[in-house]
């Protein structure tokens, strides 16, 4: 979602107009005026929506510096500060955080190759900056990596630690390996650390995924395979050192009883454990061919000891609540997918997922039928994937399954390429995400986690309504409820992004005046 | 274009201080005279049009443009029913402007027409074209006739010295000289630097723009003073009336101690997190607000305590012991400013300013608890936000926080944004049903209540 929000403005090199209050034939200052947006995008404190930055070229400098002026809002869409800095012509945001003591850019340059992090503090000023040279085969990687992988409102490379700081992370490429790179600044003292896991990979792939942190210790979920299309991803976890970046443990996560593949960290009030949250699999399941066997709930200690362990499997605990198979296939809904695992402040757990299946494709059937008249293929799978409905599971403190709910919404379909129709699940969930095919959009939830909103689209036909809405599930103080707002507009697109807990942010362009309008829409 | 006008400008104020003593009026919303608005209307399109075709030179097209412009404005509050023309706000104000003018021969061929606004911010502007308006908002929070009297003589100063016009001749002739112009074409090919050079271009407009217009706001204090000192009126008072201006934008009723006492029920509790407040974005907040070099050299008044300081030496000189704070009405004077702090809450409700007049309606009720017309417009406005709520519509007819904002109101924002549907059915449910058996034959009353119920109902 956030990617098309970057796109849409890189592509458009979209110019701003002031209204011209001038007499036609006359210049004004507006219209001499010229202002590219280069990007926009939000702000994220952790979970939590804190404003949105506007990133345009408010001057050019000469033939190679441009001065940039980043515009910050905050969540009501107040103006709050403005960033003025020249730079290089080719530089552009990737992602920005804040931390409630200054607010982190990560900026790319597409020419020199470089990462480059700034931190500002609430004068503008810049605080400090770190730069990255990346090779060509790790910028290719981060270029895949920030253009396919964008689903959530949250951050994939930059991320807030409380005040402590922020941390990165971001895939590499040393010779024949594929690796990452982690990196941690603090935001009170011009101090950082890096942790390089090339330098002690023995596999030839690997990648992390920021988990969350400690106050002494940083958590990542690390995949690692043999070979890059193995086929046989393990997952392990890794916790550096806050303060130095050394490694205080890496565990394997696949050396219990089942396979656990952690999707969310969480603390726990008054404890230093961290529990972790996620799906599990046979101890010798392979997690690209087979389905999961249900939902897990592991907590460790500081050191990475495991302290307790609760596995709740589709066949019988949450069974109870939705008719599943044992391939953990739920009537009507298919497989499920797991976007988010949060747990809220009054101590439940909660599990949003959208169901797949996999159909006979009318289309393929056809254009096969008709192909093979002509003695050839069609191109496309006798096969297609159906996304069908978001499903809720909802946990107490100790894990155990407290209910499950399913939210109707209208399926949609993507065709298969030939030969694909022997998919596993996993391998299927996978390709929905590629296509950007499922309606999931975002969770949001504020720092407290008292509440949480899950909004997702949908494309209704009815006598009443014919077009794109958007969809939400919203927790507040033990109650659930929905709502939906339809999309309708004169403007010439309209998308919806992630806002402050509870409302939208909807940005409408109206090309004939070429005018953008951001507002922001509560939920019910 | 308003920034042209003379305006005595506050946003924020603190408001029925000065009548909360006062004996309760009865109240009903003013029904305007329509033909006489309309009659008004017409005079001002025809002088307009007289004026317009008085205007000669080379940037005469550009001229009409402005004036065109500001009869839309002008237009727009007919068209927006902001304008008053009751019998009884007429007579009153006209029995003061002709104390004005009976003193003042000079003025009375300046064709001017003077109209209350419902607008509940403190503001009063003479258009340029002869239209003098007085917000309601201002009107409320003086103390004295001769106080209005001297916002009606600092209007008519500039009017009669042509400030408006000026102003618009000042605008025209800079950026449409033709070395304004050849500035631009110039930076219009100039591919580096473009837009500092215009920065440096717009900041000498606005700066020389601003200083004219404080000179403007000098002259036309002193010229108003000489047309008051000419009257029976208590010339002090212009120091007195600039001191409120100087303190107006304090905002004193407690918004968050409001919502806590007024929307507490036993049957469903008033809950912390609505008013919960939360970590500043920015290091900027209501308490903390950035200051700016350059805004003193981009305000369009001077500072009220140098208009005072100003004044002062003439309002010592001219100072006249059979000199009256009020000489109209001054029984008319403070009902009508309780006719007009209740005025306010119709024009936001009608105008979808559904935050103000919440705002404004809790801050009535404190002083008059046992108003129907009050306590029907708070749960008018909370069954509002359930509608609009439920439309997705809230936010057009609210405000947004804001860190810029005024603390007390920004607090009314950040709770609306906080409720959820289901609370904003209950809150006014449970705030009409106490005041149910006082108010049972009141028509607004009852209309809001029964909304309410229907609206709780589908919530539970």
């Amino acid at each position: 979602m956030r990617t098309i929000f970057l796109k849409l403005f890189v592509l458009t090199g979209f110019l701003l107009l002031g209204k011209n209050n001038f007499a036609q034939g006359k210049l004004s200052i507006e219209n001499v005026r010229q202002i590219y947006i280069r990007n926009s995008g939000e702000i994220m404190d952790g979970e939590e929506l804190k404003g949105y930055f506007t990133f345009y070229v408010s001057d050019k400098v000469d033939k190679k510096t441009n001065q940039y002026t980043v515009q910050i809002l905050d969540n009501n869409l107040n103006k709050v500060k403005d960033i003025v800095f020249e730079d290089d012509k080719n530089v552009e945001i990737l992602e920005s955080s804040y931390n409630g003591n200054s607010i982190m850019f990560l900026f790319f340059n597409d020419k020199e190759k470089t990462l480059e992090y700034r931190a500002y503090g609430f004068d503008g000023k810049m605080k400090s900056t770190y730069t990255k040279e990346l090779n060509k085969r790790s910028r290719n990687l981060i270029e895949e990596t920030y253009g396919t992988k964008s689903e959530e409102g949250s951050n994939e490379a930059l991320f807030s630690v409380g005040d402590k700081g922020f941390t990165t992370v971001f895939p590499v490429k040393e010779g024949k390996y594929y690796s990452y790179e982690i990196n941690f600044f603090f935001t009170d003292q011009r101090k950082q650390w890096a942790y390089e896991a090339a330098e002690e990979q023995e596999d030839k792939w690997c990648s992390a995924v920021y988990l969350g942190a400690t106050e002494s210790t940083v958590l990542f979920e690390v995949v690692k395979q043999k070979r890059l299309l193995s086929g046989q991803p393990h997952s392990w976890l890794l916790g550096l050192d806050i303060n130095t970046g050394k490694k205080v443990f890496e565990i394997s996560t696949e050396a219990e009883d089942y396979k656990f593949y952690p999707m969310n960290t969480s603390t726990i009030a008054g404890s230093p454990d961290i529990l972790l949250l996620g799906t599990y699999y046979e101890p010798d399941g392979k997690v690209m061919k087979d389905a999961s066997l249900g939902l897990a709930a592991w907590t460790i200690d500081n050191t990475g000891k495991i302290v307790s362990k609760k596995y709740n499997s589709w066949e019988n605990e949450i069974g109870k609540y939705l008719s599943l198979d044992k391939k953990g296939r739920v009537a009507d809904v298919g497989y499920i997918y797991f976007h988010k695992v949060l747990q809220t402040s009054d101590g439940n757990f909660f599990a949003i997922g959208e169901g797949y299946k996999k159909v006979v494709s009318g289309l393929g059937v056809a254009a096969n039928a008709l192909s093979m008249l002509g003695g050839g293929r069609s191109g496309i799978s006798n096969f297609k994937i159906k996304i069908t409905d978001l499903v809720t599971i909802q946990f107490n403190s100790k894990f155990d399954v407290k209910g499950a709910q399913i939210y109707d919404k209208n399926n949609n379909s993507i065709e298969l390429p030939a030969g694909s129709g022997y998919l596993s699940p996993h391998t299927m969930a996978l390709m929905i995400k590629a296509y950007r095919a499922f309606d999931y959009d975002f969770t949001q939830t504020n720092k407290e986690h008292s509440r949480f909103s899950v909004g997702y689209h949908d494309y209704e036909k009815s006598k009443d309504f014919k077009g794109q809405t958007f969809n939400s599930i919203s927790y507040d103080g033990g109650k659930t409820t929905t709502d939906r707002i339809e999309l309708t507009s004169k403007a010439k697109w309209l998308r919806v992004f992630p806002a402050k807990t509870g409302s939208i942010m909807i940005m409408e362009y109206f090309k004939k005046d070429k005018r953008l309008e951001f507002r922001l829409e509560k939920m019910n | 274009m308003r920034l042209l006008f003379s305006v005595l400008f506050l946003a924020f104020y603190n408001l029925f201080s000065a009548q909360a003593q006062q004996q309760p009026v009865s109240y009903q919303p003013f029904k305007d005279d329509s033909l006489r608005l309309d009659s008004i209307k017409k005079v001002i399109k025809i002088n307009y049009l007289k004026d317009s075709a008085s205007i000669t030179g080379k940037d005469k097209k550009y001229i009409i443009d402005f004036y065109r412009e500001r009869l839309e404005f002008i237009n727009n509050m007919f068209v927006d029913k902001e304008l008053i023309y009751t019998e009884e706000t007429n007579k009153y104000l006209s029995g003061i402007v002709n104390e004005i003018f009976k003193n003042n021969p000079e003025l009375k061929t300046l064709g001017t027409h003077f109209l209350f606004s419902r607008a509940y911010w403190p503001n009063a502007f003479s258009t340029g074209e002869g239209t003098i308006v007085f917000n309601i908002g201002l009107f409320i929070k003086l103390e004295n006739e001769s106080q209005a009297v001297f916002v009606l003589c600092h209007e008519l100063a500039h009017l009669y010295l042509k400030h408006s016009n000026k102003a618009i001749d000042h605008y025209i002739t800079t950026l449409y000289s033709d070395e304004f112009q050849a500035k631009l074409k110039a930076l219009r090919k100039q591919e580096y630097e473009r837009n500092k050079e215009l920065d440096k271009l717009e900041k000498g407009v606005a700066f020389s723009s601003r200083r004219h217009g404080r000179e403007h706001e000098s002259e036309a204090d002193s010229m108003g003073l000489v047309f008051m000192k000419n009257t029976g009126f208590d010339i002090k008072e212009s120091i007195g009336c600039l001191n409120i201006l100087d303190n107006i934008d304090k905002d004193t009723y407690n918004a968050e101690e409001g919502l806590q006492s007024l929307f507490n029920f036993s049957e469903y509790p008033f809950q912390n997190k609505w008013v919960k407040k939360e970590a500043v974005f920015f290091g900027i907040s209501v308490d903390n607000k950035p200051t700016d070099k350059e805004e003193d050299s981009l305000k369009t008044h001077p500072d009220c305590k140098i208009r005072m300081a100003k004044l002062s030496p003439e309002t010592d000189q001219f100072n006249s012991a059979a000199a009256k704070k009020f000489i109209v009405n001054e029984a008319e004077f403070k009902k009508l400013q309780q006719l007009f702090a209740m005025e306010t809450l119709p024009f936001c409700y009608n105008s979808n300013r559904m935050s103000r007049c919440l705002y404004l309606a809790m801050e009535l009720y404190k002083q008059n608890p046992d108003n129907a017309y009050i306590v029907a417009t708070i749960g008018k406005c909370f069954n509002s936000f359930y509608e609009n709520q439920k439309n997705h519509t809230l936010n057009n007819i609210v405000s947004l926080p804001s860190p810029l904002g005024e603390k007390n109101y920004n607090n009314l924002l950040e709770f609306i944004q906080r409720i959820n549907l289901r609370d904003m059915a209950a809150i006014s449910y449970y705030f009409l049903k106490q005041h149910e058996s006082k108010f049972a034959a009141d028509k607004d009353f009852m209309a809001a209540f029964n909304q309410s119920k229907i609206n709780f109902k589908s919530n539970n």
